[in-house]
């Protein structure tokens, strides 16, 4: 599990003051306004951020870490071939180059990925296309936490739904945990059991029953 | 023909040439990958003061650079243990800081005055430092050819073997550390790697045309290729056409073996840019298929 206790979160200066712990099987989603720390409280569980006070205690064996889209802009040609394997790499020893899938995590990064994709540069795929490229290169890792920064930005709704199933199977059959920061959870309603709202520096736990209450949905972007 | 490809003096400094294109953009890939080529425009001339500050020293009679009396083997040490801080030092100055570009400019600007002023204060191994500033290829020793080979063959077999972490740590190190990798050793095994190549290459071949075939060939594979693989296969491949074109340019027409290097690596890299902005224009121009 991931815990945050007592946490005062930011880069410099606090933005956040919250209380979170990510336990096995828990699918939790964070929403909330731009700018309010939704982007610093997943870097904060990633380990990215150290929590300006407080204490931040990791039981997860391996995390795994989907970034924006926008952030993979790399200086020289990569194809998503390669970009899977260096994800799979971090799962075996450095002397061992390559890393296999196996079972389920082989299964997802299949579904995730259409053959013809694999030879192509990263810059050449579509944003929809680069976002299941990295979500393949997470779980390629076999990790055992997934940590996800806004994966629906500028996605279709197949591509979503896609998504939600894949991430639905790891969350049951690997009995994993994911956290995933949107502002589109409409896909991922079904398989979610924890909503985090990030608002006026605080965080807020909303019920379940709440948060699916179709009036509080938005409509996806068209 | 065959008479004269067997009477060609210059097998040596051409395979020095051969080796060094194909070799040095294998570590010049980091530098690109890890957005700090400039790093390979400044560390080579930090390099090359600290190869200018050895003779200086030895001239001084100051320990151990005294004790060293062949000048290959002081530009070697000189090249090598400035290099390899060098880099190390300006890698994490990059790292840690994120002012990368001012202190690279400080560096350089720091490092060509140094050399220059240190230079015409005592001229000591002058001929030798001059020619090394102007790529003295031409010059090079059975034993420096050795120290070439092995300082650069094992640089590119621990490269290829640890490719995956250092790929991964240079392309995306916010992954790699989630990942749970120590992303701060990684870079300074790459950078170390990187520095003892830079130390070598300057102590042969002078700084510029060390800057020229760590960097050049990198960016000028980069349109053409698709993947990290072949845009290695690319690289290799132009930087040993580029100095073996440009050496053998210079036995031909006389000139700096070093700066011939350079220039035809300059070609290359314009000439790829050029090649790529046309074909470019073209498809876009073309009429969409039925």
């Amino acid at each position: 599990m991931i815990i945050l206790e007592n946490a005062v979160i930011g880069y410099e200066t606090p933005v956040l003051r919250c209380d979170v712990s990510v336990k096995p099987g828990d699918f939790v989603i964070v929403e909330g306004a731009n700018g309010a720390g939704k982007s610093t409280l997943l870097k904060t569980l990633a380990g990215l951020l150290e929590p300006l006070s407080g204490r931040r205690t990791v039981g997860f064996k391996r995390l795994g870490w989907v970034p924006q889209q926008d952030a993979m802009d790399f200086p020289l040609p990569i194809n998503a071939g390669e970009m899977v394997a260096l994800g799979a790499s971090t799962a075996a020893p450095f002397w061992r180059v390559g890393g296999r899938q196996t079972g389920f995590f082989k299964s997802a990064v299949d579904a995730l990925l259409e053959p013809a994709w694999l030879d192509l540069p990263v810059s050449q795929l579509s944003g929809g296309q680069r976002q299941r490229v990295l979500l393949a290169r997470a779980l390629a890792a076999n990790p055992d936490c997934l940590l996800l920064d806004e994966p629906t930005a500028g996605v279709d709704v197949h591509t979503q739904s896609v998504m939600a199933s894949v991430l639905s199977d790891f969350q049951r059959y690997c009995a994993s945990a994911v956290v995933m920061v949107t502002h589109e959870p409409r896909a991922f309603l079904d398989v979610a059991n924890g909503f985090l709202k990030v608002a006026s520096g605080r965080l807020e736990k909303l019920d379940v029953s709440e948060r699916l209450n179709p009036s509080l949905v938005r409509s996806p972007a068209r | 023909m065959t008479a004269a490809l067997l009477e060609f003096p210059f097998w040596r400094p051409l395979c020095a040439s051969l080796l060094l294109g194909l070799f040095l953009p294998v570590f010049g890939r980091h530098l690109v990958l890890g957005r700090c080529a400039l790093l390979g425009l400044a560390v080579p001339q930090l390099t090359m003061t600290g190869i200018v500050a050895a003779f200086t020293a030895a001239a001084l009679h100051w320990f151990p650079w005294h004790t060293i009396r062949d000048e290959s083997t002081l530009a070697l040490v000189g090249g090598l243990s400035t290099g390899i801080p060098a880099l190390l030092l300006a890698g994490s100055l990059t790292v840690v800081r994120g002012k990368a570009e001012h202190w690279l400019i400080f560096g350089y600007l720091a490092a060509i005055t140094s050399t220059n002023l240190l230079l015409a204060a005592g001229p000591v191994g002058e001929t030798y430092l001059k020619d090394l500033l102007q790529g003295r290829l031409l010059l090079i020793s059975p034993v420096t050819l050795i120290v070439l080979i092995l300082a650069l063959g094992t640089g590119v077999v621990i490269s290829i073997g640890l490719r995956q972490r250092l790929l991964l740590v240079l392309t995306d190190p916010e992954y790699a550390r989630v990942a749970g990798l120590n992303v701060g050793r990684w870079k300074q095994a790459a950078l170390l790697l990187d520095g003892t190549a830079t130390g070598v290459a300057v102590a042969i071949a002078g700084p510029n045309v060390t800057f020229a075939l760590l960097v050049l060939p990198v960016l000028a594979a980069a349109p053409f290729a698709k993947s990290l693989s072949s845009h290695l296969l690319f690289s290799c491949v132009l930087g040993a056409i580029g100095a073996a074109s440009g050496f053998l340019a210079s036995v031909w027409s006389d000139l700096p073996s070093g700066d011939c290097v350079t220039a035809f690596l300059c070609l290359l890299f314009a000439g790829a840019s050029v090649t790529k902005t046309v074909f470019k224009g073209r498809h876009a121009q073309a009429p969409p298929r039925e």
